[in-house]
């Protein structure tokens, strides 16, 4: 005669507790809910901490994750320091090949009697 | 959504959906689900826990990007409690897969409540298919409080019935320890 198994009806009931509570709570205002919650005792600081904690989260991405995505150019120190290393390795090698085309695009004067001979000077 | 569970899979909100949310938004539908799960539990102790719990299983889902996500957010609540501590979450008498022990439950449970006058009503609503206390005081013509205080007397006696069934084997149930 039940649509329903009996075994379903029985847990509904048992049940119907949990979904009038959740009624409930959707029903009620902000207020009505901020009062409840303080009645409890519920420490509304550290609520809202965890709420914000959860905000953002949600705006950073994963838990764990580092917090690449908040717009700022963070790394980890160890990468930006070897960034750094090889940024300046770099510099000093094209400073280096500038100074070496320089040189050749500018040779030093040379003199009628022959190139000077500096270290051989007055030995003889 | 489902009364029992988190909603159709369909209409649960992504995770894009609640990072859409507003701080403001996020802080209110934050609130509701402590103060669900404070009903629930009786106690303030691990509302923002079982809050954060109960976020966290809802951003892990991927699916469509619509529905309500307070009433989602509450229903995970209510999912998680009857998971773990809550006291709706032990076996109902004739529960078990027998179904001729169930017939012989609903019957006692329906004689038990036979003097109340909407209690059987409700009763019978509910194998008939009714569920949620909203379509039940629909049905029978009464208000909502009223299909609240029948609910309030049927689950009186189921667990009165489950107390009974549980006083031979003293073996650690945590349903009765509780």
């Amino acid at each position: 005669m039940s649509k329903r198994p009996p075994e379903d009806v029985l847990r509904g009931i048992e049940e119907s507790a949990s979904e009038e509570a959740l009624q409930r709570v959707l029903a009620m205002s902000e207020g009505e809910r901020r009062r409840e919650l303080e009645a409890a005792g519920v420490d509304m600081r550290r609520l809202r901490a965890a709420a914000t904690n959860l905000y953002e989260d949600l705006h950073r991405g994963r838990p764990g994750d580092p917090p690449k995505q908040r717009g700022l150019s963070w790394r980890p120190p160890r990468e930006r320091d070897r960034r750094t290393r090889w940024l300046w390795a770099v510099l000093a090698i094209a400073v280096a090949l500038i100074g070496l085309v320089w040189l050749e695009s500018h040779p030093a004067p040379t003199s009628a009697a022959g190139p000077a001979t500096m270290p051989d000077a007055g030995i003889e | 959504m489902e009364p029992g569970g988190a909603g159709p899979r369909s209409a649960r909100p992504s995770p894009t959906a609640l990072a859409a949310l507003s701080q403001m938004d996020l802080q209110s539908a934050f609130e509701s689900a402590a103060t669900l799960a404070v009903a629930l539990t009786g106690s303030a102790e691990n509302a923002s826990e079982i809050a954060t719990a109960a976020f966290e299983r809802l951003r892990t889902e991927a699916d469509a990007a619509h529905g309500q996500i307070v009433e989602h957010v509450l229903a995970v609540v209510r999912t998680l409690l009857r998971e773990s501590l809550s006291p709706l979450s032990g076996p109902v008498p004739g529960g078990d897969g027998e179904g001729g022990q169930a017939n012989l439950d609903l019957e006692e449970l329906a004689a038990r409540v036979a003097g109340h006058p909407l209690a059987p009503a409700v009763l019978r609503s509910r194998s008939e298919g009714v569920e949620r206390a909203s379509d039940i005081a629909q049905v029978l013509g009464v208000s909502v409080d009223d299909v609240h205080a029948a609910h309030k007397l049927l689950r009186h006696h189921l667990r009165q019935m489950r107390a009974r069934g549980d006083e031979p084997r003293a073996d650690g149930d945590p349903e009765s320890a509780r």
